[in-house]
């Protein structure tokens, strides 16, 4: 007869508690390490210079009063507004360019091209991994053919060259997960391919297609040689470029400045991955997994 | 068909009129008459006014920005009836952004570089016909002069109308406790050893930045050696550069921090406003942020000349000099335009000069004569206030221990490419770091830079 293992319950609570504990500090630990940039920037923007060059100060707390100079400086004295709104134009166009074309793109690779599409995916996915630093000089030269220089439409025309490529890999594997069997159900029913794909598949893609617009506009809005490159005059530039060009001045940084111009910008991202975190990280698994 | 006879017309898709024959022609004929006169109608040319336009750093002082931007450039625009736009750019990306624009065969009418920009001289434009004018009438400073010329060529490749000293900063208080003044590289080093030990390491930086590629030259150029002699040969290689290179590892082991192998162009300035370093070389931005920042600290830190060596006495690096190119590619108007502006501007550049709040020098010595700068260093309202009026005196002799990059020699693309590429502070570091003896990197070095200056040589350039 099998012997019965009785373990006492209060090892069993005792050992539940230490788990408990275990994960609290880890949780901790990491939503610390995540937090404490964000920290840093808020408690930078709004501190003194006196204050922040002290090194016989601790550097987390306002040992002087804080001070609203800073943001004065970055809001007043620079074009940070602007910046910020040419930055969501095009952010949103360019997450518009890639959606209309990595959804159908995706969607055929994943369907309609049998092993092919496997390997064409591949390879789209590698032309993300070519580094800007070696596209911008002849980009720039394709961007002066065509009158962009100087105008935001360089960035939408270029920006895609790189958001494309990523999502429509990523889509490709998130479209594999739906079983095929619900679009044929539609088209035996009298859809069209496209009309599966649009009335069928889309509602299901949305944590795919969610993936697809926080990547898209998160890459835009940080992308940094490209609009530096194509862009010069300070009306016309993104957040990227134009905080370091006003607040980089020579060898001196204004530290102040740019940690509240990194906070503000940093706010509509945080927000965006905050709502939809479950469905990108849902899409971000599903496409990799396939 | 007569009047009367009417014919079906298409008008546009899918939409037709009944028109006839008088009416066709009448229309037709209109259409022609108005198409012959659109050549004559230049669309652009009642919005259209002339347009200069000009890329520059972002200035340390942002009153010069402002000054330049929105007042000077204004009103010689309104003079000359042209738009003047000016955008702006960090200093780091300036080689990055001339290379696009040059790959683009499109760009700025003025290009501002911070540095002698002799590796663009293939892509820019002749301005011997300004210089030259310009230096007879004002005389120009021989280190400016070397920053943007070629004698090979022949060739003006830009114009320096100004430059920017590369005094030392040093924590008075803290060199007063030990007894000495940094005024020779053997005194930095003796006294850095009792300074690191009180918390103040000497801070001059061993990486790939703008600051560790002017230091390390000071110490290169004052130990008796160089990377070019006076006739561009590569002359790296000599007992005097191991000497040198012996003297950067045991101040970097005796009297730094190891944080120096890291720093960039900005660390220097943040170390010695956080009270971290007792000595460095820069140009005036630090005691400048320090007058605004922290003025109770600010009287600590006091301006010096560079050091002497053991076998030259004192010679430092400009610390930034300012070239202005016009790109060959350019319209011709364009560029005439471009260098009316620069002959102007060097006429008035003794606004500028007040503008920058004595951060930039006069290259053309006229445009602002020596007695005026001396008088301005002299008066500096900032150095008053903290009651050492002669915080800055020490600038006054500037353009004689301040030297060009390419010394004795004058900058060229070779030089310009050793110095983007941080083979100097390189083989510093090596040493510095015992991955290899100061004999072995000097050799490295010259083995990096002996190709480099052939090549430019191959190109009929050196």
């Amino acid at each position: 007869m099998a012997q019965v293992l009785s373990v006492p319950v209060r090892s069993l609570g005792a050992s539940r508690l230490v788990g408990r504990i275990l994960l609290a500090i880890t949780v901790a630990w990491f939503v610390f390490f995540e937090a404490f940039p964000f920290a840093w920037m808020a408690i930078t923007a709004f501190k003194q210079n006196s204050d922040l060059y002290n090194i016989k100060h601790n550097p987390f707390l306002f040992n002087d009063p804080p001070t609203l100079e800073h943001m004065q400086l970055l809001f007043q004295g620079t074009l940070f507004p602007r910046w910020l709104a040419n930055t969501g134009l095009v952010a949103t166009l360019v997450v518009l360019i890639t959606l209309v074309t990595a959804v159908p793109a995706g969607y055929s690779l994943a369907r309609l091209t049998g092993g092919w599409g496997r390997r064409v995916g591949i390879g789209l996915f590698l032309t993300y991994l070519v580094p800007p630093s070696l596209l911008f000089i002849p980009l720039s030269r394709l961007v002066a053919i065509l009158h962009l220089q100087d105008r935001l439409w360089s960035l939408v025309l270029v920006y895609p060259s790189f958001t494309i490529p990523f999502c429509t890999w990523l889509l490709m594997g998130f479209f594999k997960s739906i079983p095929p069997d619900l679009e044929e159900a539609a088209m035996v029913d009298g859809c069209t391919r496209l009309g599966a794909l649009r009335h069928v598949v889309l509602p299901v893609s949305v944590a795919g297609l969610l993936t697809v617009v926080i990547f898209a506009f998160t890459l835009s809005i940080q992308e940094f040689v490209y609009a530096l490159t194509f862009i010069s005059p300070s009306a016309q530039k993104t957040v990227s470029v134009g905080v370091p060009t006003d607040l980089i001045r020579g060898d001196v940084y204004y530290w102040g400045s740019l940690m509240g111009g990194a906070l503000v910008a940093s706010i509509p991202v945080a927000i965006l991955y905050s709502l939809f975190m479950d469905r990108f990280i849902a899409g971000l698994t599903a496409g990799a997994l396939k | 068909m007569d009047e009367r006879t009417r014919e079906w017309v298409e008008v546009s898709d899918r939409r037709w009129r009944l028109v006839t024959r008088r009416q066709l022609l009448t229309a037709g004929a209109a259409g022609a008459a108005a198409a012959s006169l659109l050549p004559y109608v230049n669309l652009r040319a009642w919005a259209q006014t002339r347009r200069l336009t000009i890329l520059q750093w972002s200035h340390f002082i942002p009153a010069y920005d402002k000054w330049f931007d929105n007042e000077y450039t204004k009103q010689w625009g309104k003079q000359h009836d042209v738009e003047v736009v000016v955008d702006h750019i960090t200093f780091a990306q300036i080689p990055a952004r001339a290379a696009a624009e040059v790959a683009a065969r499109s760009g700025h009418d003025l290009y501002q570089h911070i540095s002698p920009p002799a590796n663009f001289e293939p892509e820019t434009e002749d301005l011997t016909d300004i210089a030259e004018p310009l230096i007879k009438k004002y005389g120009m400073i021989e280190l400016s002069r070397r920053s943007c010329y070629n004698p090979k060529t022949k060739k003006f490749y830009g114009l320096s109308l100004s430059w920017t000293p590369d005094p030392a900063h040093y924590r008075k208080d803290a060199w007063d406790e030990v007894g000495y003044t940094p005024d020779s590289w053997d005194n930095i080093l003796v006294a850095g050893r009792k300074l690191k030990k009180m918390g103040l390491p000497i801070g001059e930086g061993i990486s790939n930045d703008i600051d560790s590629n002017m230091g390390m030259r000071d110490i290169l150029w004052t130990f008796g050696s160089s990377e070019q002699n006076e006739a561009h040969e590569v002359v790296i290689n000599n007992k005097n550069t191991v000497e040198a290179v012996k003297y950067v590892r045991a101040l970097f082991k005796e009297a730094m921090d190891p944080e120096v192998l890291a720093w960039d162009a900005s660390s220097n300035n943040r170390a010695m406003e956080g009270g971290k370093i007792s000595w460095t070389l820069n140009a005036i931005s630090i005691a400048r942020s320090l007058e605004r920042n922290n003025p109770s600290f600010s009287p600590k830190v006091q301006v010096w000349a560079p050091p002497r060596g053991p076998r030259r006495a004192r010679l430092g690096s400009e610390h930034v000099m300012y070239v202005y190119t016009i790109w060959k590619f350019l319209p011709p108007e364009r560029k005439r335009l471009a260098k009316q502006f620069l002959v102007d501007f060097a006429n008035n550049w003794e606004k500028a000069f007040y503008a920058s709040e004595l951060y930039e020098f006069p290259s053309l010595i006229g445009t602002v004569p020596p007695e005026k700068v001396k008088q301005a260093l002299l008066t500096d309202a900032a150095a008053h206030r903290e009651g050492n009026p002669h915080k800055y005196a020490v600038l006054v002799d500037a353009p004689k221990w301040s030297t060009n990059v390419g010394h004795p020699g004058f900058a060229n693309g070779a030089v310009s490419e050793v110095f983007d590429t941080f083979i100097i502070p390189q083989m510093f570091a090596l040493a510095a770091t015992d991955k290899m003896s100061p004999e072995d990197a000097v050799k490295w070095a010259e083995s990096q830079i002996k190709p480099i200056f052939a090549k430019w040589r191959a190109r009929g350039l050196l």
